[in-house]
C-alpha cells in the first residue's frame, strides 16, 4: 500500500467502552450535538461543548481530551465512553533524515516538557506542595486560637411580701383568719453579658489535629510521588515510541496500527492525569 | 503433504495475517506473524572483541534467562520467577511480574506437599488459626476432603496469586512451609524461561505460562502447568511443553495435549510449520496432532536449535556440548562444540548459531566453521541468551549482559549532558519537601506537658440589675446597679481514660502503614505521633536511597559512553532526561530550579 503524506488510513477501532462492539455506537469525531445529546446521561450543553471542542481541534484522539471541558462530570464522561467510538488515524510523515540526537529531539520541541506535564498533573490531582503548606499552617494556627464563648443572660425576678391582719391587729400566720395585705412588692431584671476566651495549652504542644494533618501531609507527598512518577514514566514511554516511529517505522500495516494505538493510549493516559491539558497543549502548538 | 494439509484445515489454524483485519477488532498479539524488522538493518557480525556490558537491573542477582525484542526491549528473569523489563535496551528497568514461591509449592508433583501447601495457603487467605490442625489430622480423610476443598479453592487461589504476590513468599518463609517444598535447598521445579514472539512476552514458570502484550502491559496466565518450552511456527501455531508433556494448537488459549507425548519436554524449536521437541524420550518432530519420534536420536538433549537452509542442521545442546545432525541418523561434533553445560541455543538473522554455556557465549559461522567465542568481559557461565536484530543479550553469573559492538567514549559523546548539583543538595532538597520535614512532637517530656498543662483563659462579665419596689405606706423605690468583672482562670482536668468518659474530640485517628488506630487522650496522642514519625523516617530513608540510585544510574550511563547508532544515542539521551525528571519528582522540582538559577547566573 502506498502511503501518502497526511491521513493514509482511518481504521475503525473501538478505543473506549466495553469489549463488545455495539453497532449503534456513535463515532465521536462525526456525531452531531443532537446525536450526542440523545445519549443517556449526556445533556445538550455538554453535547454542544464536545462538538465545539472537536471543531476547534479538528478531531479528538480520545475521550480523555474532554476533561478540559469545565464542569464535565465523571458520570457524563462515562456515558460518552459507553456510547461512542473513537477512530484511529494513521499518519505517515514525510521521509526525513536525521544526523544528530538534537535533530531527532527537535522534532518534538513543540510538545510540552515533562516538567510542565508534571505541574499539570500535580494541580489536577490537588497534591501540590502549596496545598500541604496551607494545611500545616492552618493546623498550627488552629491550636493558637482560643475557644470563645459569649453569653447574654436576662433574669427577671419578682417578690411580694404579705402580712396578715385581723380586727385585733397583725397576726403571724394565715391560720388565724387574718386578711392578707400586701406590704411589699419588688420587680427586678438583671442583664449579664459574659465573654470568655480559653486556651488549651496542651494543644500548643501537641494536638490531635496537628498529628492528623502531619500524617495527611506525608500521605500527600507519597501520592504526589506516585502520580508524578507515573506521569514521568508515561511521558518517556510515549517519547521513545515516537522516536521509534520516526527513526524505524514499521513496514507492515498491522505494526503501524499497533504503534498508533499505543501512542493514542499513552496520550490518553497523560490526558487522564492532567485533566486533558496534555492534548490541549498539543493542539496549541502543531508539529513541525 | 495432502494429509498434513487436511490436518491443518481440520484444526482451523490461523489465517494469514492482514486479511480484513483492519475492519475488525485487533487480533491478539500472539496471532500475528513474526515481528518484522522495523527498518532495514545490516545483520551484525558477532565480533570476539565486542564488549559484554552488565546492563541488567541494578542490585538484582540470580538472573537465569533473558528475552529480547527487535526494538531493543528486554525481559530478564530471576530464579524465583520475578521478571524485569526494559523498554530501552537496558537503560531503565521496571519489575513487571512477581515471584512464584507459593505457586511453585502448589504445583509440586508431590501430592502431600501440594495438599499441605493448598491448605496452608487457604489459611493465609482466610486468616484462620494456623495452630488449628484442621483436616491435616485425618490422614485417611485428607485426600477426599482436600480434593473437595481444592475445587473450592481454585477461585480464591487465583485471586491470591494475582493480589498477594510477594507476600506469599514472605509468609511462606516466615511460616516455615517454604522449607517443606524445597528439595535439597533448591526451589522446586525447573528454572523459569522467557521468550519473545511477535508483540508478546512469554514467561514459563513453575506456576504456568504467563503472557504480556505491549498494548496492555499486563500479564495473564494462559497455561496453568509448569512450562519449560514454548515455540510458535511460521504459520502462527503454538506448541508448549513442560514436565507433563507437550501441547499444541492454533492459539495459546486452544492448546490440546499431544497424544503419546506425555514425557518431560526440555526445549522446542520451530522449523517452518513443524516443531522439534527435545524430550526425555528423545527428539519428537511434528505439528498439530501429527508427531513422531525422530529415529536415531536416542540421546536426551536439553536444548535445540535449527539452522536454516540446505546446509542447515538440527543442533542438540547437551551437558557435554553440542551435537549436530542433518538427517537424524548421523551426528557429529564440529570443532569448538565441546562446551560444558549448554543452557541456551539461538539462531540469529544470518542463520548462525549462538550458544550459551558454562564456557560463555560462542557462535558458529556456517556449516563447517568452527564455533568461536563472542565478546569479552563476561563474568561466569552463561545460563540464558537471546538475540533480536543487532541486540544480543546473555545472562551469566546471575547478571544480564549486553554485547556492545562499538562505543563512542564518553569524552567524544555527541550530546551535551547538563550537570547535576552535588548529590548532597539533591538529598537535602528531597528531605526538605513539605510533608517530610514536619514531625509531630513526641517523647515523655511532651507527654508529661500535655498531661500537666492546664486550660487558661480570661472571662469578662458585665451585669446590670434594675429593681423596683413598693412599700406599704412607703411609696416606690428603684435601684439600679451594674458591675463589670474580669476573671483570669486556669483549669486542669485529668485525661479521660474510660470509654464512658470519652470526649469524641479527644479521639485521634492515626495511620501506621495500612492500619488505622484510634488513640484516646494525650498519652495515646504521643503514641500516634511516634507512629507518624516512624513513617516519616521510612519515607526519608526511601527518598535518600532512590535519589542515590538515580544519581548512580546517571553516572554509569555517562561513563559507558554512547553507541554509534543514532537510535542508541537518542535512547540514551531520553534515559538521561528521564532520570532528571525523576529527580525533580523526588525533590519537588529542585533540580530544574537549580539549573535555571545557574543559567541565569544566580548559582544553585
Amino acid at each position: 500500500m502506498t502511503m501518502a503524506r497526511g491521513v493514509a488510513l482511518s481504521a475503525w477501532l473501538l478505543l473506549a467502552g466495553a469489549a463488545e462492539a455495539a453497532d449503534d455506537r456513535l463515532l465521536l469525531n462525526q456525531a452531531t450535538s443532537e446525536q450526542l445529546a440523545a445519549l443517556p446521561g449526556v445533556d445538550a450543553t455538554t453535547a454542544q461543548a464536545v462538538v465545539a471542542l472537536r471543531t476547534a481541534r479538528g478531531r479528538l484522539g480520545s475521550l480523555e481530551e474532554l476533561r478540559v471541558l469545565p464542569g464535565l462530570a465523571d458520570e457524563t464522561l462515562g456515558a460518552l465512553r459507553e456510547g461512542t467510538w473513537v477512530d484511529l488515524e494513521l499518519t505517515a510523515s514525510a521521509t526525513r533524515t536525521f544526523e544528530t540526537v538534537d535533530d531527532v529531539l527537535a522534532a518534538f520541541a513543540h510538545e510540552p516538557a515533562v516538567s510542565e506535564v508534571q505541574r499539570w498533573a500535580s494541580a489536577y490531582a490537588q497534591v501540590r506542595p502549596e496545598t500541604v503548606q496551607r494545611w500545616l499552617a492552618a493546623s498550627r494556627g488552629f491550636a493558637a486560637l482560643p475557644q470563645v464563648r459569649f453569653e447574654y443572660r436576662v433574669a427577671d425576678d419578682y417578690g411580694n411580701d404579705f402580712e396578715y391582719f385581723t380586727p385585733t391587729g397583725p397576726v403571724s400566720t394565715s391560720q388565724d383568719d387574718g386578711v392578707a395585705v400586701q406590704t411589699d412588692a419588688d420587680v427586678g431584671q438583671t442583664r449579664t453579658i459574659l465573654v470568655r476566651a480559653a486556651w488549651d495549652l496542651d494543644k500548643l504542644v501537641m494536638s490531635s489535629e496537628q498529628i492528623r494533618v502531619i500524617n495527611e501531609a506525608q500521605d500527600v507527598v507519597k501520592l504526589r510521588e506516585k502520580v508524578l512518577g507515573e506521569v514521568t514514566r508515561l511521558y518517556f514511554e510515549r517519547r521513545r515510541l515516537q522516536v521509534d516511529v520516526l527513526l524505524a517505522p514499521k513496514r507492515d500495516l498491522m505494526g503501524q496500527v499497533r504503534d498508533e494505538l499505543r501512542l493514542a493510549e499513552l496520550t490518553a493516559s497523560l490526558d487522564a492525569y492532567t485533566g486533558g491539558r496534555f492534548s490541549e497543549s498539543l493542539q496549541a502548538a502543531p508539529a513541525r | 503433504m495432502a494429509g498434513r494439509a487436511m490436518v491443518l484445515w481440520a484444526l482451523g489454524w490461523v489465517l494469514a495475517p492482514g486479511s480484513a483485519r483492519a475492519q475488525d477488532a485487533l487480533p491478539p498479539a500472539e496471532d500475528a506473524v513474526e515481528e518484522p524488522a522495523s527498518a532495514p538493518m545490516e545483520a551484525p557480525s558477532w565480533s570476539p572483541t565486542g564488549r559484554w556490558t552488565a546492563s541488567g537491573p541494578r542490585g538484582v542477582e540470580e538472573l537465569v534467562d533473558v528475552a529480547v525484542a527487535a526494538d531493543g526491549g528486554v525481559l530478564v528473569l530471576r530464579r524465583d520467577g520475578t521478571a524485569w523489563a526494559s523498554p530501552d535496551g537496558g537503560l531503565g528497568w521496571q519489575e513487571v511480574l512477581g515471584a512464584t514461591w507459593g505457586q511453585a509449592a502448589i504445583t509440586s508433583d508431590d501430592e502431600a506437599i501440594r495438599l499441605d501447601a493448598e491448605v496452608r495457603l487457604r489459611e493465609l487467605l482466610d486468616g484462620l488459626d494456623l495452630d488449628d490442625p484442621g483436616i491435616l489430622e485425618d490422614p485417611d480423610g485428607d485426600a477426599l476432603q482436600a480434593e473437595q476443598e481444592l475445587d473450592d479453592l481454585d477461585q480464591a487461589l487465583e485471586e491470591a496469586r494475582e493480589a498477594v504476590g510477594q507476600r506469599l513468599q514472605a509468609d511462606a518463609l516466615q511460616s516455615g512451609f517454604f522449607g517443606q517444598v524445597q528439595d535439597g535447598g533448591e526451589p522446586m521445579g525447573p528454572p523459569p524461561r522467557a521468550w519473545r514472539f511477535g508483540g508478546a512476552w512469554l514467561v514459563g514458570r513453575a506456576d504456568g505460562l504467563w503472557r504480556a502484550t505491549e498494548a496492555t502491559g499486563s500479564w495473564v496466565r494462559v497455561v496453568e502447568r509448569p512450562v519449560t518450552a514454548v515455540v510458535r511456527t511460521a504459520g502462527g501455531a503454538w506448541a508448549v511443553g513442560g514436565p507433563w508433556g507437550l501441547s499444541a494448537g492454533a492459539s495459546l488459549d486452544g492448546l490440546r495435549e499431544v497424544p503419546g507425548a506425555e514425557v518431560p519436554v526440555h526445549d522446542l524449536v520451530a522449523d517452518g510449520e513443524e516443531v522439534w521437541a527435545a524430550t526425555d524420550a528423545g527428539v519428537l518432530r511434528g505439528q498439530g496432532d501429527d508427531w513422531a519420534t525422530v529415529p536415531g536420536v536416542v540421546r536426551v538433549a536439553r536444548r535445540l536449535a535449527r539452522t536454516p537452509g540446505p546446509e542447515g542442521a538440527l543442533w542438540l545442546g547437551e551437558a557435554t556440548g553440542l551435537v549436530r545432525t542433518r538427517d537424524g541418523l548421523r551426528f557429529d561434533r564440529p570443532p569448538g562444540s565441546a562446551l560444558a553445560g549448554v543452557e541456551a541455543l539461538r539462531v540469529d538473522e544470518r542463520g548462525r548459531l549462538l550458544v550459551a554455556s558454562a564456557d560463555g557465549v560462542t557462535h558458529g559461522g556456517g556449516p563447517d566453521a568452527e564455533l568461536a567465542p563472542v565478546g569479552e568481559g563476561l563474568e561466569g557461565g552463561a545460563t540464558g541468551l537471546d538475540v533480536a536484530g543487532a541486540h544480543l543479550w546473555v545472562v551469566a553469573g546471575g547478571r544480564a549482559f549486553r554485547l556492545r559492538a562499538e562505543v563512542v567514549p564518553a569524552e567524544q559523546a555527541s550530546v551535551e549532558v547538563p550537570e547535576l548539583p552535588p548529590v548532597e543538595l539533591l538529598v537535602h532538597a528531597g528531605l526538605s519537601r513539605v510533608g517530610l520535614r514536619e514531625r509531630a512532637p513526641g517523647g515523655s517530656g511532651v507527654t508529661a506537658a500535655t498531661w500537666l498543662l492546664p486550660q487558661v483563659g480570661v472571662e469578662a462579665r458585665w451585669a446590670r440589675g434594675d429593681d423596683r419596689g413598693s412599700r406599704l405606706g412607703g411609696g416606690l423605690a428603684e435601684d439600679l446597679a451594674g458591675r463589670a468583672t474580669l476573671y483570669l482562670f486556669a483549669t486542669w482536668t485529668p485525661p479521660a481514660r474510660t470509654a464512658a468518659a470519652l470526649d469524641p474530640e479527644e479521639l485521634v485517628l492515626a495511620q501506621d502503614g495500612d492500619t488505622t488506630q484510634v488513640f484516646v487522650g494525650p498519652f495515646e496522642q504521643g503514641v500516634a505521633a511516634r507512629s507518624g514519625a516512624r513513617r516519616v523516617a521510612d519515607h526519608r530513608r526511601d527518598t535518600t536511597q532512590r535519589i542515590g540510585q538515580l544519581v548512580s544510574d546517571r553516572l554509569l550511563l555517562l561513563q559507558e559512553g554512547e553507541g554509534r547508532a543514532l537510535p542508541d544515542r537518542v535512547r540514551r539521551a531520553l534515559r538521561l532526561a528521564e532520570i532528571d525528571a525523576w529527580l525533580d519528582v523526588l525533590t519537588d522540582g529542585a533540580l530544574t530550579r537549580y539549573r535555571a538559577g545557574r543559567a541565569a547566573g544566580g548559582g544553585g
